[in-house]
């Protein structure tokens, strides 16, 4: 089990998950956790000969019950797939995983915050190739999803809708629309590449979605990451992040149904062959100094989305 | 077998070594749901999009 210490300088959790210092790190394909585990071949974490989407609980958690969860989310049996590449029923099937999951994760006593998320590529610290993303289940509230609430204060009402509002009636930052998710470079976006893929109406968490919904979100995913693989024409490393309504399971937390489903990405990239480090301001300062105008990024990543086609 | 003329013997669903099963299938949207556990006792969910499990 992780250990959590608190630090007061910060304000902040700090979770201590020791044995994940020895996890599995970028195994040759012969030898990949996430693949079928195939007749005369080393058993992998899927006993199964082939499979469409499993999840199961990571083998070197940073939360396990009673005090949280951390799941694997394994995409596909096919090893050189990716998120993008996933036929549209799979990545409309993964949306309903998904929400089954924090279906599921919010019922726990434990669980305070569903975190759904993939990293992509080794510049972004990925130790296993296979198509895949995570699901973290907080025992507490976390920093981000903390602020985003915080904003809906300040703003007197959900942030996530008013931003909506912002960057439809500036115009010059989305990328893509379709009836239920907007894509759209931020305003004050901190990566260089950054999007945020919102639902257009309030929707605190894929409970609240409907069928169709969460189809055309999958579809705005797949979109923006195939416009992101075409940007400088090679897999595109990211963040992928999905926010949405804390489970308010712990009596100092806020009201279940606070938060708006949307999904943040956060690519390293700056250009083809140079990473955006979070180094002295970002980390010392907290203040993120960027190279890449928003308006500038959004101009050639719609580009790139309709080369992707 | 029951031995009634015609029937076709019921193909008996054997998991793969290494998982069992832990119940029904559940079906939500599109999917159908096994549940498995695995050998260390980790839960391992299978989901499908076909109709029920592809073996």
């Amino acid at each position: 089990m992780s250990e959590l210490r608190f630090n007061e300088l910060r304000g902040e959790q700090v979770a201590y998950a020791i044995d994940r210092q020895e996890r599995t790190f970028l195994p040759d394909r012969g030898h990949c956790p996430l693949c079928p585990t195939h007749p005369g071949g080393p058993q992998t974490e899927i006993p199964l000969p082939a499979f469409e989407i499993v999840v199961f609980d990571n083998r070197f958690p940073a939360f396990t019950a009673p005090q949280g969860a951390a799941e694997v989310v394994v995409y596909t049996d096919d090893h050189d797939a990716s998120f993008g590449s996933l036929p549209a029923a799979r990545a409309e099937a993964l949306m309903w995983v998904w929400r089954q999951r924090y279906l599921e994760l919010s019922a726990r006593g434990d669980v305070e915050y569903v975190y759904i998320f993939e990293n992509r590529g080794v510049e972004v610290g990925v130790t296993l190739h296979h198509p895949h993303g995570q699901i973290y289940g907080y025992p507490f509230l976390p920093p981000v999803p903390a602020l985003e609430l915080a904003a809906d204060v300040r703003l007197g009402g959900c942030a996530p809708c008013a931003l909506i509002e912002r960057e439809r009636r500036d115009g010059e930052r989305i990328l893509l629309q379709n009836e239920a998710v907007i894509a759209y470079v931020p305003h004050a976006a901190r990566w260089p590449y950054e999007v945020h893929v919102s639902m257009a109406a309030h929707r605190a968490s894929l409970l609240e979605c409907e069928p169709q919904e969460l189809r055309l979100l999958a579809e705005g995913l797949q979109g923006v990451v195939r416009g992101y693989d075409a940007l400088f024409d090679r897999p595109f490393p990211y963040v992928m992040a999905v926010h949405q309504a804390p489970t308010g399971r712990k009596t100092d937390s806020p009201t279940p149904g606070a938060g708006h489903l949307h999904i943040e990405f956060y690519p390293p990239l700056r250009a083809p062959q140079k990473l955006k480090f979070l180094a002295g301001s970002e980390q010392g300062a907290g203040t993120f100094i960027s190279d890449v105008l928003p308006e500038e990024a959004c101009v050639r990543l719609r580009e790139a989305i309709g080369r992707a086609g | 077998m029951t031995g009634k003329p015609g029937e076709q013997p019921q193909e008996e669903k054997v998991p793969p070594a290494g998982v069992e099963p832990a119940g029904d299938a559940e079906r939500f949207g599109p999917l159908t749901l096994e549940r498995m556990s695995k050998e260390d006792g980790r839960a391992l969910l299978v989901y499908h999009l076909s109709e029920g499990p592809a073996r």
